[in-house]
Parts: structure tokens; C-alpha cells; sequence
């Protein structure tokens, strides 16, 4: 019988077992992580987690309900992968138990990265896991004051949820703009603005010096400007790719554990998704590393079918989402992928799709509360259809009527 | 409850969803291959309004995150999405789309 091991229990590692046993695999599937939950998303940690009301159903975000890993034999190990010998197909876990595999997926995630400069305080928390995120919802009740240190996604969709809580709200970004590479640059101001009608303040190319933790919360030094202070800080400036095991078995890694379009590592047998997995996005021989949750689940699911024998191709279009106080923002495409031009259509500034063309295709977009319009048009993006600029930017030709008529034109 | 009048045939079209309301439920009307189809407008996932999403082949995609629903059945056919929609038995006479609450 053979045995599949994946490492690393998160969302791309539960949806490659659910994969599977889906696909009909009958061996042993086994889930190593080495946190001690079943399978989730992360996607609730930042949001419901931290502004629900009742703590008791805060969290929603399991994979599966309990009895699916017993119901379809998939063994969660609650034990980490400390040592892989990718030529003799095994694994040492933290209890020190031997595991021998047939085929193996590396979905090992990240860690949040902290700040050098807050090391040793007892008022700044990052924010990754679950007990994280339960952490941070019972510091969040009784501050008044958090600094957020990182103006990306997630230091941002913290401080949205930290207004809902009543607290103030500081930003510190080192960066002179929001979400650095992210974001097309003049959404990115939009977005500032959007935070600052809801109160939070921003402080822009700054950078911390120093901090001191006292009676009443903690003083942060930058290195302009007046000191912060608060009762709680916040570090949300990315994730470090989990690769050391990785690297340490002899795969190529590097910004992530090097995989080709097929989700294979260096090494045969050995696979790897998710936020780990850095991968080629086209043809150009660009690698990228993907840190989204259409990318875990995708890329887990073309692992899964690819470690069973299937070919397929991991070609995504990135997608990606944020909801941020009443908006849904959604992006297609690669943000730093030229534009010659854009075409917006926009029915409110709240409601709003921005389309980033490159020789008559649209190669990016953004949606404020427009998802359906983005979805719209995404085989476009997908499939670089030419399309008229003017039809696009016309609010009296539904896109949906639009994307039926260009596909048409195709047949 | 019974049957109740909430559109005209002609107000439907293809690959587009009509949003309606009646005694206070959301409702979502689908055109799908010449029959009529309607479940609860708001997403179980998270608060949306499925009509501004994306109907094709018998599918609703909710715009918020891609949660994907059979609106035949009401089933939720992909993540985020996991409970299913609640549907309406459909009954045309004539002109009128008529929905059993």
C-alpha cells in the first residue's frame, strides 16, 4: 500500500488530502503539522475572529468538519516534520517517530516575521495562527490604542477591524505608499484615504528605532518624529516561507521551495503548494510566490492530482481579496504587470472596477464591490482577449453581455 | 404561505440573475436553459447579495469570494461556500413567475 505524507496541515495541506481521497487514492494519507489543529483557512483571522460578538463562534474557518479525517482515513498527525531524507523516503517527526513515504507534498506555509527592534516585548504580537488571532481578540477588548507596524493586507485588514472595536489606529508603513508592489499605485491612495475617513492615522516612511514597555501599554521610538504610544502593537510585515526542511533535504529553494508548473520539486516524488511554493506564472520564466488563499487551494488541488499521476498544468490567473470595513476589494492579474492604459467603470466610488490594459488586453484589474463584474471579465484576463476599450468603459453595455458577445466572436 | 406573483417572465434574461423581495425574504430568480429557478439571495457564507454575482451553466458565483452554488438545488458546489441554499419551488402561469413561500 502507498503512502502519501504531506507536510504541513493548513489549507493547501488539507485540501491536497481531501483531493486525494477524492480522486480515488485508497493508500495512507498522512497530514503532519505541527500545529496542533485540524486543517483551516486564515482568511477569518483578520476579520471575524477579532469583531464578532460572541467569542464562542468566532472562528469558522475549518477546512472540514472534525469527522472527515476519520470518515476518509486521512491520519492527522499533530506532529511535525523535523527531518526529511528525500533518497530514502523518510521522515523524522518532532516526537521522534520514523515515517517512510511513497510521495510526499511539502505544504509547510510561513511564519509571520518580527521585527528586530520590538524583540522582547511583551505588548507587540504578530499574527499567523488561530490561538494568534484568539490572542489578539482578548488583548484587542480591554486596549484603546494599537499600533499597526506594516501597511500591507493584513496590517491593514487588522486595523479595519481594530476601528470596529473602537480602538485608534496607527499605521506605520516604511514604505512612501500602501501595499508597496500590491497594488496599481493610485488604488493604493484610495485605499489610505478610504482607512482615513474611518479614522486611522497613517505614518508613511517610517521606520521603528527603538520601544518601552511600561504600566500603561508601551512607547514606540521611529526614527523621525514623535514616539507612539499605545497599549498594544501590532507586526504585520509579511510572511517568511516556511523552506528550511526543504533546503535542508537538498531541494532547490530560494524564496520558497523551487517547484515547476506541475507543483514538483527539485527532487522526484517530493511535491510542494501554497504559500511556500514558489513557481513559474508563465512562460517568461518569472517564479513567483503566491500568498493567497485561491493560490493554496488551487495549487494544493493540481499537487494532489499531479502526485496521482495526472499532468496538469498550475497556470493561475492570481486572484486575490481583501474586505476592508464595507469593502470587497478584488484583484486580477499580476499588480506589476505594464499597463499602457486604464478604463474604469466606476458606479460610485464605492463601487468600482478598475481595468489596467496592455495592447488592447486587460492584463490587471481591481474591484471595490464589484465582484460580479470582475468575474465578468476574467476569462478575458485569463484567455488575453482583445477587447474595445470604449465597449469596456461604457457603463450601458453590461459586461457580462460584453464578455458573451467577444466570445462569441471567437467561435 | 402559498404562491406569490414576484415578476413577469419578460423581466428575466439570460445569464442574469433578478433580485426580488416578498413578505421580507431575498429572493434570486435564474433563467437556466428556458426554466425558471429561485433560492435566497444572500450568500450562507457571508452577507452578499447573490443576484450581483455570476450566473453560468446553472451556477450562481456570490461576488464577494467566488463561493459557488447550484441553483437548481440550492447546493453549495465549491469553498468558501459550504451551506446550501435555501430554494423556492417555482410555478409560471402565464406571464407570471410565481414562488412558493
Amino acid at each position: 500500500m502507498q503512502t502519501i505524507l504531506i507536510i504541513g496541515a493548513g489549507q493547501a495541506g488539507g485540501r491536497a488530502a481531501q483531493t486525494l481521497r477524492e480522486r480515488g487514492f485508497g493508500g495512507r494519507v498522512l497530514l503532519a503539522g505541527d500545529e496542533s489543529l485540524l486543517p483551516y483557512e486564515r482568511p477569518p483571522l483578520s476579520k471575524s475572529v477579532l469583531t464578532a460578538a460572541d467569542s464562542a463562534s468566532c472562528f469558522d474557518g475549518w477546512l472540514h468538519a472534525h469527522p472527515f479525517y476519520d470518515e476518509n482515513r486521512i491520519e492527522c498527525l499533530h506532529d511535525g516534520v523535523v527531518a526529511l531524507d528525500v533518497t530514502q523516503r523518510v521522515a523524522r517527526l518532532a516526537s521522534g517517530t520514523l515515517v517512510n513515504y511513497d510521495l510526499c507534498l511539502l505544504a509547510t506555509g510561513g511564519r509571520a516575521r518580527h521585527l528586530p527592534e520590538l524583540a522582547g516585548s511583551r505588548n507587540v504580537m504578530t499574527l499567523r495562527t488561530l490561538p494568534d488571532a484568539l490572542r489578539l481578540r482578548e488583548r484587542i477588548s480591554d486596549a484603546r490604542r494599537v499600533v499597526v507596524v506594516g501597511g500591507g493586507f493584513l496590517g491593514l485588514e487588522f486595523a479595519a477591524s481594530a476601528r470596529a472595536r473602537g480602538l485608534e489606529v496607527t499605521v506605520v508603513e516604511a514604505g512612501g505608499e500602501l501595499l508597496g508592489r500590491a497594488l496599481p499605485t493610485h488604488f493604493a491612495s484610495r485605499l489610505r484615504a478610504k482607512h482615513e475617513s474611518h479614522g486611522v492615522t497613517f505614518r508613511m516612511r517610517a521606520s521603528l528605532l527603538d520601544y518601552a514597555d511600561h504600566a500603561n501599554g508601551m512607547t514606540i521610538q521611529l526614527v523621525e518624529g514623535p514616539p507612539l504610544d499605545a497599549d498594544l502593537c501590532v507586526v504585520a510585515i509579511g510572511q517568511q516561507p516556511d523552506d528550511a526542511l526543504a533546503k535542508e533535504a537538498g531541494l532547490k529553494t530560494g524564496n520558497g521551495i523551487h517547484v515547476d508548473v506541475c507543483c514538483r520539486s527539485s527532487t522526484p516524488r517530493v511535491y510542494a503548494a501554497g504559500d511556500c511554493a514558489n513557481f513559474p506564472l508563465d512562460g517568461s520564466g518569472r517564479r513567483v510566490r503566491l500568498e493567497s488563499w485561491q493560490n493554496a487551494q488551487d495549487q494544493a488541488i493540481v499537487a494532489a492530482r499531479n502526485m496521482l499521476g495526472e499532468a496538469l498544468e498550475y497556470r493561475p490567473t492570481p486572484w486575490f481579496w481583501t474586505d476592508q470595513y464595507d469593502w470587497n476589494i478584488q484583484m486580477l492579474g499580476m499588480p506589476d504587470s505594464p499597463v499602457d492604459a486604464w478604463v474604469e467603470r466606476s458606479a460610485s466610488p464605492d463601487k468600482t472596477l478598475l481595468m489596467g490594459l496592455r495592447g488592447g488586453v486587460i492584463v490587471q484589474a481591481v474591484a471595490i464591490n464589484s465582484g460580479g463584474d470582475l468575474r465578468a471579465i476574467r476569462r478575458l484576463v485569463e484567455q488575453a482577449i482583445q477587447v474595445d476599450p470604449h465597449a469596456l468603459a461604457d457603463p450601458g453595455i453590461k459586461l457580462r453581455q460584453l464578455e458573451r458577445l467577444v466570445q462569441s466572436e471567437r467561435i | 404561505m402559498g404562491l406569490m406573483c414576484v415578476a413577469k417572465v419578460g423581466d428575466l434574461s439570460l445569464d442574469e440573475p433578478l433580485a426580488v423581495s416578498a413578505v421580507g425574504e431575498q429572493i434570486a430568480l435564474y433563467l437556466v436553459e428556458g426554466s425558471i429557478y429561485a433560492t435566497q439571495n444572500v450568500c450562507t457564507h457571508q452577507f452578499a447579495l447573490l443576484t450581483e454575482g455570476y450566473l453560468e451553466g446553472g451556477c450562481i458565483e456570490c461576488p464577494l469570494h467566488q463561493g459557488k452554488f447550484d441553483v437548481r438545488t440550492g447546493a453549495a458546489l465549491c469553498a468558501p461556500a459550504t451551506a446550501p441554499l435555501k430554494t423556492y419551488r417555482v410555478h409560471v402561469e402565464g406571464d407570471d413567475v410565481m414562488v412558493d413561500l
